[in-house]
């Protein structure tokens, strides 16, 4: 696999990332420039993933997580940075090598059902993955060969979408993804929507063609006990940024930022009791218009007049434990707690 | 069980839905009391017959769906035999319903205010100027701030967690006795999901309004629930107070799911799931409809149908509880077995 011709070279490598919406991509001036600013809907994100790692990436609904995502395939033209891949640069690369590349990184979508048209059957959407990129016959997997690998019977292969259920129009979709052999697939919410055992059964399978064919992931999902699970790293974005990042058992045991522990302590588990002062309040804020300083401070319930004014920097606060607060070690000795 | 303060009270309820003139299995004989002030959680796969059964107390089942027989009593009154009239003056007022998707059951070209006052002026003979004080009010108890300026607004102007508010305001409007919200946090993510419990929560403690919540996230059941019923292709398996069935579950579905419940799990082991699948609405089965899944399943639960039977304050369809069905006869050595605890 080519992956492993980078041994500790990281596979995707992400810098300074940032994507745009609205005015800062159309180049207009003057009369005719927008009024409404530009939604940065990523902003300045470094995240490096490794040959075989699953990184977690977590974070509400309108946190930028799926628009990362798709920056990285490029799906999205990014704003600024740079996205490396196998050590190649992405950003300014030619139509014809971004093809010939992308083939090596591949997207799980979050509504599988939708993304499948209901007028192939299941033969023919995964035909249809080499039919776009002109594979040649003899390169093609079966429809059976790429059925067996996500525990899906050959007799499926003759069905319709409307018949599968969620978990098996996960299971196509993951197929699909399979078919080009990639190194890399960003998985948006694989399994969300569907029922507790297929959640479990689906992240055995991505667990399983990890250890398998030596794939590594990036996780988008708002299921945190599953990213705690799965993930060699969890990353947190909130508007745009990552805010913290780190080791997953590390990150799920002891969260530094405060944003991540109101995530963590907002899962609901029987039996277990919540710490009410770290519910956070309120709806995020539009990242049109993020909020000065640390973007967390209008819900965070540590927040000091220095957040409202100062954007904090990422620090380092464990081994490979990286965390944007301004008082990440008060909150963690106890010595800082809420007004 | 039956106390005489139920609000709804669902007896020996079967649906079918007729396709291609074949009747096939909505829900089975499902029994159920609901009291006011209480919060009932209902579970299961997908398949398990819970949305059919929230469609069924608002008798808002497709066309092809069929009541094959039971009753459903609101206040002591069968809405299964009741007429559209009633039914009509009934939905939306006493009886108030959260669909799982909140954009597509808002109008996309109504702001919300004309949406919300609407919805009182189907039912109640009041003012302009009332409702939209009502609508903003009602607003601002389901936590959105800016009341006044938000009813100008139009769905897409809110976000997931936003709108599902808007529409558990909407349903709260005129007050209603019973609401049945249908997967109400399944599209949100997880803080949104703990600002819809504990809103529901807040709710019933002050309009003493009894809820009922479908959803298969035994997580947000264990939190927002009083009592859980576990269904399973179109059956109920189990009914019990919440602490009893995380802490001593009694069907092995149930224990079944409760193991497979996301939460924190030992990394690097694969994860508990509940092999084969729901059986289709197609298939039935003389025995009980879990056995084909079931680990402790005998020979008697693929030939009979267990009965739902009183375990103390519990409900368990399942033959292990019941002394009579062959169960406990084991059958290698023809030995009774203790039941298990």
């Amino acid at each position: 696999m080519s992956a492993a011709s980078y041994p500790g070279q990281p596979l995707v490598e992400v810098r300074g990332l940032s994507t745009c919406f609205g005015s800062e991509g159309t180049g207009l001036t003057g009369l005719f420039k927008p009024e409404v600013p530009a939604l940065r809907a990523v902003d300045d994100v470094d995240l490096v993933v490794m040959p075989g790692q699953i990184v977690g990436l977590v974070g509400e609904s309108g946190s930028g997580k799926t628009t990362l995502g798709r920056t990285i395939l490029g799906l999205e033209k990014p704003a600024g940075g740079d996205v490396r891949f196998a050590g190649r640069s992405l950003v300014g690369l030619g139509s014809g090598e971004l093809r010939l590349l992308r083939r090596r990184m591949q997207m799980i979508p979050q509504d599988s059902a939708a993304s499948l048209s209901p007028r192939m059957n299941v033969s023919q959407l995964l035909g249809e993955v080499y039919d776009i990129r002109r594979t040649p016959k003899d390169k093609r997997r079966s429809a059976a060969e790429l059925l067996s690998m996500v525990e899906l019977g050959s007799e499926h292969a003759n069905k319709y979408p409307h018949e599968l259920s969620g978990g098996q129009a996960k299971r196509v979709s993951i197929a699909r993804a399979l078919a080009m052999e990639p190194d890399f697939i960003v998985a948006d919410e694989p399994t969300s929507g569907l029922d507790v055992s297929a959640v479990a059964a689906i992240i055995n399978l991505l667990m399983r063609l990890r250890s398998q064919l030596r794939i590594s992931y990036l996780f988008i999902t708002h299921d945190l006990d599953a990213v705690a699970y799965m993930a060699d790293v969890i990353a947190v974005m909130y508007l745009g940024k990552i805010v913290e990042a780190g080791p997953a058992e590390q990150l799920a045991e002891a969260p530094r930022h405060p944003y991540t522990q109101s995530l963590m302590n907002a899962v609901s588990r029987p039996g277990e009791e919540r710490r009410p002062w770290l519910a956070i309040r309120g709806d995020i804020p539009s990242p049109r218009f993020p909020p000065s300083g640390c973007r967390f401070h209008t819900r965070c319930p540590f927040a000091q007049p220095l957040c409202r004014e100062q954007e904090p920097k990422q620090e380092e606060s464990g081994p490979g434990h990286r965390t944007a607060c301004h008082f990440w070690r008060e909150i963690a000795s106890g010595s800082h707690l809420i007004q | 069980m039956s106390t005489g303060g139920s609000l709804l009270e669902i007896e020996d309820l079967s649906i079918s839905y007729l396709v291609d003139g074949i009747p096939l299995r909505g829900l089975r004989g499902v029994s159920l009391d609901l009291a006011r002030n209480r919060i009932l959680g209902v579970v299961g796969e997908s398949g398990s017959g819970k949305s059919t059964l929230s469609f069924a107390i608002t008798r808002l089942l497709p066309s092809n769906a069929r009541i094959d027989e039971g009753s459903i009593r609101f206040e002591g009154q069968d809405l299964v035999k009741a007429d559209m009239t009633t039914l009509e003056t009934l939905r939306g007022d006493r009886i108030a319903m959260v669909f799982q998707d909140p954009l597509s059951s808002l109008h996309p070209c109504l702001t919300i205010g004309q949406q919300m006052s609407d919805a009182q002026r189907a039912h109640r003979r009041i003012g302009a100027g009332e409702r939209r004080a009502r609508s903003a009010e009602m607003l601002d108890t389901v936590g959105i701030a800016e009341a006044e300026q938000n009813l100008g607004r139009f769905p897409h102007e809110f976000s997931g967690g936003m709108r599902q508010r808007i529409m558990i305001a909407m349903s709260l409007l005129l007050q209603p006795d019973l609401l049945i919200a249908d997967e109400p946090t399944s599209a949100l993510d997880v803080l949104l999901q703990g600002q819809i419990i504990a809103l529901l929560n807040g709710l019933r403690e002050r309009l003493g309004t009894a809820v009922m919540i479908v959803s298969h996230d035994l997580g947000v059941i264990g939190e927002a629930a009083d009592d859980v019923l576990v269904m399973y292709a179109g059956e109920t398996m189990e009914y019990s107070p919440v602490g009893q069935i995380f802490a001593q579950p009694l069907h092995p579905y149930t224990e079944a799911l409760l193991a497979v419940m996301p939460g924190r799990k030992a990394r690097g082991r694969p994860l508990p799931t509940i092999p084969g699948r729901v059986p289709s609405a197609s298939e039935t089965s003389l025995g009980c409809a879990f056995a084909g899944r079931c680990e402790r399943a005998r020979s008697v639960c693929h030939a009979n149908r267990p009965v739902y039977s009183a375990v103390g304050e519990r409900r368990v369809r399942c033959h292990i509880y019941d002394p009579l069905s062959g169960w406990h006869v084991a059958p290698e050595t023809g030995q009774r077995e203790g039941a298990p605890t």
